[in-house]
């Protein structure tokens, strides 16, 4: 990533606790410029949407009050702006319906856990490096 | 239902060691739905009474190689880490107390955030955990109460008991990840924990 790169802010909903102590050793892989939220639930993540606009919103799929694509969904409906928003799916569902379906609902990518922490710091650059890529 | 298997954490947290292997334990304790009991141990205690040295008092060749394997270690893993931080040697016996205290009053999987935060304060950030202010910035930046700090001093009991549990379970080293009564030393013994927690032959 070159040293020109701007801040980034992710959004992580998840309700396993082992899950978001995980993401934070991604975050330690990347830039220190990188910020993480976490949140636990839908209703808190449409709460921190309202406050702050993030970069990159992380779903985990199965949330307790409402599932992933309930949340995209709602987060649309509160803030049109946000459907512009770069929003991937983790979940440790493989089956290709489920992946169709996040995908048709709008997003952008779907990660299956277990959470490879390598894998995930990778990935995180890759998108945030083809979400700036003016080519 | 049957209980999860529970992983006994025996680590310090001054440990390099330990923080390489910290994701890797997490990931481990995510996908296998093990439950885990955080042991931070005084390393001053568990290395005189299991033929241990201090870093300082090893030999010439053990103290380079280690050198080798950090930077190993670290570039595998994608891990920031400065071979020689500022603040090392440092005690870790504050941040044990608070992890201990954290552990307590937050539930384990608040102090393996903290627990995380604090090894890469030292190996990362160059930061001195044996500094109080320190570990109050630390619980902050975790959105900890800051009230935990209050809390620690009374853990040095517990602290030295979970040291004494470490030598009587056979742990020499940190860190050292105990499942049933079976050690699992060292960060690069994590496959082979894995292995038994999901049921597959170590």
């Amino acid at each position: 990533m070159p040293d020109s790169a701007p801040p980034r802010h992710v959004l992580y909903v998840e309700d396993d606790r082992i899950n978001i102590v995980l993401m934070e050793e991604v975050f330690r892989r990347l830039p220190a410029d990188w910020t993480l939220e976490c949140v636990e639930d839908g209703a808190q993540a449409l709460a921190a949407l309202a406050e702050r606009r993030p970069d990159l919103l992380l779903v985990d799929m199965n949330l307790p009050d409402m599932n992933g694509l309930e949340l995209l969904a709602r987060l649309r409906e509160q803030d049109p702006a946000l459907s512009t928003l770069c929003c991937v799916a983790l979940s440790a569902d493989s089956l290709p319906e489920q992946v169709e379906a996040a995908r048709a609902a709008g997003f952008c990518d779907y990660w299956l856990k277990p959470i490879d922490v390598l894998q995930l710091a990778d990935a995180l650059r890759a998108l945030d490096a083809a979400s700036t890529d003016p080519h | 239902m049957s209980q999860p298997p529970t992983v006994d954490y025996y680590f310090a947290p001054q440990s390099p060691w330990a923080y390489l292997g910290h994701a890797r334990l997490c990931a481990v304790l995510a996908e296998s739905g093990a439950a885990v009991r955080l042991r931070p141990v005084d390393l001053g205690t568990v290395f005189p009474a299991s033929g241990g040295l201090p870093l300082a008092q090893r030999a010439p060749q053990r103290q380079a190689y280690r050198l080798v394997e950090l930077r190993r270690f670290s570039e595998w893993l994608g891990l920031p880490l400065n071979l020689q931080p500022r603040c090392f040697p440092v005690s870790g016996d504050a941040a044990a107390r608070l992890l201990i205290a954290t552990d307590l009053a937050a539930g384990s999987a608040a102090a393996l955030r903290l627990a995380g935060a604090v090894f890469a304060a030292v190996w990362a950030e160059e930061r001195n955990i044996a500094d109080p202010a320190t570990l109050a910035a630390l619980l902050d930046e975790q959105n900890l109460p800051g009230d935990l700090l209050a809390q620690a001093e009374a853990q040095q009991a517990r602290y030295e008991d979970y040291t004494r549990q470490a030598l009587a379970a056979g742990v020499f080293g940190a860190p050292s990840y105990v499942l049933d009564g079976e050690i699992f030393w060292g960060q690069d013994r994590l496959d082979f924990l894995r292995r038994r927690l999901l049921g597959t032959a170590a």
